[in-house]
């Protein structure tokens, strides 16, 4: 974590900034998403996962936008989310490919409405649509997932684990192997690097060769790693690690997480309504004409200009 | 006479908004042999890794050979600035010690006659070719070393930067390693920057260096220059080789200022002693 003062123009304003280091890289926090208490960060993801019960593409895309207005309000750097991109584009394409040959089951084929047609291959409205309605609610889902992410370090999963009396061992096999991401990811820029540095410059290579190339990342960060799960093993050997029961001195074992843990009002609040919501769009599809609504698919082009109103 | 790498008024800011560099300015010339000490975050590494592209300075500019860094890739770098990193284990990964070497050669399109070739110079260069056929994590890591040394020299850089390459060697090793560095930059022409906290090593192997304290360069100059200015040393927190001190203390019994190895004091001794 890095703090320094900072002065606005007017030097009259002072702000203390400071980072955590997440899966994004280091991220501001001093945004509000620091003083939620991590349990409740966490449970922004059952609702940014809502979509996946839901089809109407207007409510799913109000999730989305959602989602990208957190990231602003988190002031996440975009050159982070960047790193995202090319995840996202190849979904995408994988989405559209697949609903452009087979049927889904928001749209039953036979499609009618014809787009364009290729020798004996024809793309329906309805191939568009289905691909549209599984995009948006993946789109919100994964980047409402990595942002929760974005705003949540090691320690913070630590304490909303320990929160909901996740045991010891378990939390510190966790919080071990996702520190174990943040240094494989480390120690592979870092091979990058050295790479780089006798003439292997994997970032300024197209995919096709990037990809026959990454073997010269992949054997250095395994030994690497290697030696590292090692090294860790040995280190909680020799300090008297046991999984189960007391350590074999009986001296109960310190906590290390050194923050306060307690929920406020607010935080339980927002973990019960990630609940509730999960429940409420769950059991309200029962009722006809809420299912009527959050299943609507916009069947011919008209109806996404009717919906808007 | 043109510097080759040429480092004017750069300023430095990791992403985490940790500020590494200060408007540092220095030149460096074709043949040196160049040592870069200062304490843990000071600014050494940060500052060496402009010099092959890796980072590119917040603001300032480096110029390597006449070109700004800034539109030139470590890729390309590579072939003027060679960077051996402190842990080979990060640079190898193919099954031999000749395809190790070959493998950036390869990238550079070079005919197989013609890689043949360099790799057999390299590695006697290195005093490795009995293990050309060896699979290199098999080595010791003193031999890992000088594979990864031979793969960045094949690239025929014309400096090569040497990151802390004596940390957790004994000394012989470590003595070997500089030693090699010497033969590089005598031999071969190379103009070499090492990075040490080992202030023996460097008295006695540099012939210029530059001190580096909070992110700035305290001092450059002559080494012997530099390391007779003890009070400004210990302002940056470095202490110089205990010789230097000692002939430091014994400067009122004639003890010339300039010495700065074993050998010089020998050498004061013995005129001293003749003298009388």
């Amino acid at each position: 974590m890095s703090t320094e003062v900072v002065a606005d123009s007017s030097l009259k304003i002072s702000r203390k900034i400071e980072y955590k280091k997440t899966i994004f890289g280091y991220t501001p926090k001093w945004t509000v998403f620091s003083r939620i208490h991590p349990l409740a960060r966490l449970s922004l993801i059952l609702i940014f996962n809502l979509p996946f019960f839901i089809v109407n593409p207007f409510i799913n895309g109000v999730f989305f936008i959602a989602v990208l207005l957190m990231y602003r309000i988190a002031h996440i750097p975009f050159e982070y989310v960047k790193k995202f991109l090319p995840f996202g584009f190849t979904l995408t394409f994988f989405l559209f490919l697949t609903y452009a040959f087979f049927p889904s089951i928001f749209l039953k084929p036979p499609y009618k409405i014809e787009l364009f047609s290729i020798g004996f291959y024809t793309y329906y409205y309805e191939n568009f649509v289905v691909s549209f309605l599984m995009w948006i609610r993946w789109m919100s889902a994964i980047f409402g997932a990595l942002f929760v992410f974005a705003v949540t370090d090691e320690s913070d999963i630590n304490i909303a684990l320990k929160t909901v009396k996740v045991p010891f061992f378990l939390r510190l096999t966790i919080a071990t192997g996702l520190r174990s991401f943040f240094s494989f990811y480390y120690d592979a820029k870092q091979i990058i690097e050295a790479q780089k540095a006798r003439g292997l410059d994997l970032e300024n290579m197209n995919i096709v060769m990037r990809l026959r190339y990454y073997v010269a990342v992949m054997v250095p960060l395994i030994m690497i790693e290697l030696q590292r799960a090692d090294e860790m093993s040995d280190a909680a050997d020799s300090r008297g690690f046991v999984a189960f029961g007391k350590k074999a001195d009986a001296i109960t074992r310190t906590e290390y997480i050194g923050r306060n843990t307690l929920m406020q009002a607010g935080d339980k609040v927002l973990v019960f309504m990630a609940i509730f919501l999960i429940v409420f769009v769950v059991a309200v599809q029962l009722i006809p004409a809420a299912k009527a609504l959050i299943g609507w698919v916009p069947v011919n082009p008209a109806a996404w200009f009717s919906w808007l109103g | 006479m043109e510097p080759y790498i040429s480092v004017k008024d750069v300023t430095f800011c990791y992403p985490d908004g940790t500020k590494a560099l200060f408007g540092v300015n220095m030149d460096i010339y074709k043949g040196e042999m160049l040592a870069i000490i200062g304490q843990n975050g000071s600014g050494k590494t940060t500052i060496v890794k402009h010099f092959n592209g890796l980072l590119k300075p917040t603001s300032g500019d480096v110029f390597v050979d006449g070109k700004s860094v800034k539109a030139q890739t470590a890729g390309k770098l590579a072939g003027k600035v060679g960077y051996v990193y402190q842990n080979p284990s990060l640079q190898l990964f193919r099954s031999s010690v000749r395809e190790e070497i070959a493998f950036g050669l390869r990238l550079l399109k070079k005919s197989e006659t013609e890689i043949a070739k360099i790799v057999e110079e390299n590695l006697r260069l290195v005093g490795l070719w009995e293990k050309v056929d060896d699979y290199p994590f098999f080595l010791s890591m003193g031999e890992k070393q000088r594979v990864a040394i031979a793969a960045v020299l094949a690239l025929g850089p014309e400096v090569l930067i040497v990151d802390e390459p004596t940390t957790g060697q004994d000394f012989k090793r470590a003595y070997q390693f500089l030693e090699l560095f010497d033969m590089l930059n005598k031999k071969a022409n190379k103009t070499i920057i090492f990075i040490t906290h080992e202030m023996r090593f460097t008295t006695e192997f540099s012939h210029r260096t530059i001190v580096m304290a909070n992110g700035k360069v305290w001092q450059d100059g002559e080494t012997k220059a530099v390391f007779n200015d003890v009070a400004k040393l210990n302002e940056a927190l470095v202490a110089p080789p205990e010789i230097v001190q000692l002939a430091a203390a014994a400067k009122s019994l004639g003890i010339s200022e300039d010495v700065l190895t074993v050998n010089d004091l020998y050498d004061e001794l013995k005129r001293l002693a003749l003298k009388e």
